[in-house]
């Protein structure tokens, strides 16, 4: 199975004011160029008065955000390959289709929870993985291809959400997942959005605190630091639900990072050592290693922030021993563009080298 | 004692005897004489139009334009040639040119220290007009830029007096320092802009910080370059980087600065407000995660400022928050996220949004015992080495059309490099006249004025040490 996402909303818009710029860097593509500048002005995102062409990478999106399925009309053989390319954390494709082949699954059997939560846990995962990648792109090259693959995530869950929710309405596992989809695709961009799924993730906990091990609280957490006071969040709302999801999840690395952050920022130094500390205990769980190796690039940051020379370097050794061992884990490191990137020119060295065979 | 005082006295004279002034006028290479040129020597550029890109790589050049009836030395790109002049020696002087046409930057100091750029006309279209990028103890003064991205880029630089500039009409910011510490943004008039001034710490870069910036005394005028204006504003990110995009129409952006100050600035006009403080979390432009740096906005201090008709008008990322809080006009300071020890001055006078948090500064505060921030005595600094100068050129020069993986406006370097693997010299050969190679990418201009032995180690660097 191809799966090839629709065009490209808008061919160059999306890009930043710095993009744009460098398109006026070669005469050559003016006339290329002009044309995609003709649409953004028609929409009105470019100055109206302003020449400056963008950059045509937007004509890749499409074709980089296709991937190709393998068919299974078994559906038990179509189960153990969704259940074995989930685990493929690394990989957006391999994510992709274990999400299309797991909301087959779950079309196929209406009633069916358990399908109906592995298909909206996968459409999670694939929506969370593909924003950390957008997330980490400093020069904002492939965000056209990850926004068409946000689409197509919320395409997926746009099927399977409305249903589940008529469906299970009291389940607190289907009710945090839905929410949980919803907030990612929201993102804090949309403010409104992300705290009407804050009120739905809270309706579901209530209903059951230990749903998904402490899941729902995690993701109310997790957007009240992300969400600045203006907006209703803060670290001190978030508090109260991270320490609900650590106690729930214990070997959570995210509860743990996340409490770290919320403990910093409010100046509790102490606490929020003691959070980072048992993040360094944990083990990895071989279903999630990327995500092992994130948490500990984040907590390699925070120790360093929080003056740690022990906990630095605890994090750093772990994290370059992981890497090692699995080379296609994502070493999430920046890519140099306009001048800019990881690497500083003057020692050669950069954040993180001993993880660069990596891929990004 | 004494017969060591005598050596240095001579070798002091010796160098004041070596230095020279090298004249160049309209029909020679500015490179040519710089070529030539020694430490310590004073390359006087007569009048008349120059279509070249320099690069300095010597030390204590003083690069001079000649003015006479009006008439100033050009360098002039023709849209075709990427950066205008590059410094990568210390101790240099860049005066009186004008500098425009140029499609990177007009002028770049990199890794040099103890640099001044002073009274120079840099017209866009380009990148960043004036750009000092991990440099120690500088001045830029005098200068007016106009029609670039962002007219004065300060990067990851430190030490840096930034005076008496004008910056109109560039398509981001005026004037912008990214994590740069210790610079002084003093008397410069900014308008026209996306945004006036702005003191940023982007996450990833390798200079963790961004802090003690005072920006005082300037005309923050008008910065509105309408370019959200006719908007539905659905797709402009209102909180965090969503499409990358500032908050235009705004004076003073602040985000995630530490331990800086606003002070006696004239801030008016600007429609989408006077100043807007973020956090990392909040509102970063770049979004990458970068736990070694503090995303908070910390210990600053908004001081005695005049606010004039600004945010009567907002629009694009500042419209689309108002209109979340029910609001149409932005005020005075806006504060999107959260941060720790910063504070106003008479807060009461101000209209404020966000700044539950800030406190009042104590009275009679102000930024006065600093006068600059660059250092009394030339930082000293060694030469910079080849691979040093080979790595800074392909973050000035390279990246502004390359990555590694994937398409800018020319072709992923994994790409693009393949037929040189093994063979440096041949890729250094080629870059300094290129040809057209791929009828889905633009020609490269040349890059001949890079000196051989740095075109060579850029080279190297694509091929031996760039990694994903």
């Amino acid at each position: 199975m191809t799966v090839k996402l629709s065009s490209p909303p808008y061919p160059a818009c999306a890009a930043s004011n710095k993009l744009r710029l460098v398109g006026i860097a070669l005469a050559e593509t003016l006339v290329l160029l002009m044309s995609i500048a003709t649409v953004c002005v028609a929409q009105g995102v470019l100055p109206r008065n302003d020449t400056m062409p963008t950059v045509p990478h937007t004509q890749d999106a499409a074709e980089h955000a296709k991937y190709t399925c393998a068919s299974f009309s078994d559906p038990s053989a179509k189960e153990r390959a969704a259940a074995a390319l989930s685990v493929q954390t690394s990989d957006k494709n391999a994510l992709a289709c274990a999400a299309d082949l797991r909301f087959e699954l779950a079309n196929a059997a209406a009633t069916d929870r358990a399908a109906r939560i592995d298909a909206l846990t996968s459409i999670l995962s694939y929506v969370d993985h593909v924003r950390l990648l957008k997330v980490y792109e400093l020069g904002q090259i492939d965000w056209p291809e990850y926004d068409l693959r946000l689409e197509h995530g919320a395409t997926l869950a746009a099927k399977l959400i409305p249903t589940a929710r008529q469906q299970w309405p009291q389940d607190a596992a289907i009710l945090i997942l839905c929410a949980a989809i919803e907030r990612s695709l929201a993102g804090p961009t949309d403010p409104e959005k992300t705290l009407a799924a804050v009120e739905e993730l809270k309706r579901a906990v209530t209903i059951d605190p230990k749903a998904l091990g402490g899941l729902g609280q995690l993701y109310i957490g997790r957007t009240y630091l992300d969400l600045p006071p203006i907006f209703g969040g803060g670290a001190d709302k978030a508090i109260p639900y991270l320490t609900e999801a650590r106690d729930a999840a214990p070997d959570d690395p995210r509860a743990l990072r996340s409490l770290t952050e919320a403990y910093d920022e409010l100046g509790r130094s102490r606490e929020a050592l003691d959070s980072l500390r048992a993040l360094a205990n944990v083990s990895p769980r071989e279903s999630d290693l990327q995500l092992f190796a994130d948490e500990w690039r984040m907590g390699e940051g925070l120790a360093t922030r929080l003056h740690s020379p022990e906990l630095v370097a605890s994090f750093a050794a772990k994290r370059a021993d992981l890497m090692h061992q699995h080379p296609k884990l994502l070493s999430r490191k920046v890519e140099s563009v306009w001048g800019h990137g990881e690497t500083d020119p003057m020692s050669g060295r950069s954040d993180y080298d001993d993880t660069k065979r990596n891929p990004r | 004692m004494k017969r060591l005082l005598s050596i240095v006295t001579l070798l002091a004279l010796a160098v004041t005897v070596r230095a020279e002034v090298i004249d160049v006028s309209e029909s020679q290479s500015i490179q040519d004489a710089i070529k030539r040129a020694n430490a310590g020597d004073t390359i006087k550029v007569m009048p008349g139009t120059y279509k070249e890109s320099l690069y300095v790589d010597k030390d204590g050049i003083r690069l001079s334009g000649v003015i006479k009836d009006g008439h100033w030395p050009i360098l002039d790109g023709e849209n075709v040639l990427n950066d205008g002049i590059i410094v990568s020696g210390h101790n240099v002087t860049i005066e009186r040119f004008v500098v425009r046409r140029y499609l990177g930057n007009g002028i770049m100091v990199q890794g040099a220290n103890n640099f001044s750029i002073l009274n120079n006309r840099v017209e866009g279209p380009g990148f960043y007009g004036i750009f000092p990028q991990y440099g120690q103890n500088g001045l830029v003064a005098y200068n007016v830029v106009s029609g670039n991205v962002t007219g004065i880029y300060v990067g990851m630089s430190k030490n840096l007096d930034v005076l008496h500039n004008e910056s109109a009409d560039n398509q981001d910011e005026g004037i912008e320092t990214e994590n740069s510490s210790q610079v002084l943004v003093e008397d410069n008039y900014s308008h026209g802009n996306a945004v006036g001034i702005v003191l940023h710490l982007i996450p990833g870069l390798p200079i963790k910080v961004a802090e003690q910036v005072v920006v005082r005394n300037n005309f923050v005028i008008k910065n509105d370059r309408g370019v959200e204006a006719k908007t539905d504003a659905s797709s402009v990110s209102v909180i965090d980087s969503g499409t990358g995009q500032y908050p235009n129409g705004t004076g003073i952006l602040i985000d995630a600065q530490d331990s800086s100050t606003i002070e006696g600035n004239l801030i008016e006009g600007n429609p989408s407000g006077a100043i807007y403080v973020t956090d990392q979390h909040a509102g970063q432009m770049f979004p990458v995660p970068d736990p070694k740096e503090d995303p908070y906005p910390d210990n600053n201090q908004i001081l005695d400022n005049r606010f004039i008709g600004n945010g009567l008008k907002p629009y694009g990322r500042t419209l689309k928050l108002l209109s979340y809080l029910k609001r149409t006009q932005a005020p005075d300071l806006l504060v999107l996220g959260t941060g720790r020890g910063n504070c106003v001055l008479n807060k009461e006078a101000l209209s404020t949004l966000g700044a539950d948090a800030w406190s009042e500064c104590p009275s009679g505060a102000t930024s006065h015992a600093v006068t600059s921030m660059r250092l009394k005595e030339p930082v000293p600094s060694a030469p910079l080495t080849l691979e040093q100068k080979g790595r800074l050129a392909w973050l000035a020069v390279c990246t502004g059309c390359h990555s590694f993986s994937t398409r800018v406006m020319g072709p992923p370097m994994v790409a693009a490099r393949a037929p040189y693997m093994g063979d440096p010299q041949k890729l250094a050969d080629w870059i300094a006249h290129p040809t057209k190679k791929r009828a889905d990418y633009p020609a490269m201009p040349p890059q001949s004025y890079l000196p051989p032995d740095v075109r060579l180690e850029v080279a190297k660097y694509v091929l031996e040490q760039l990694e994903p």
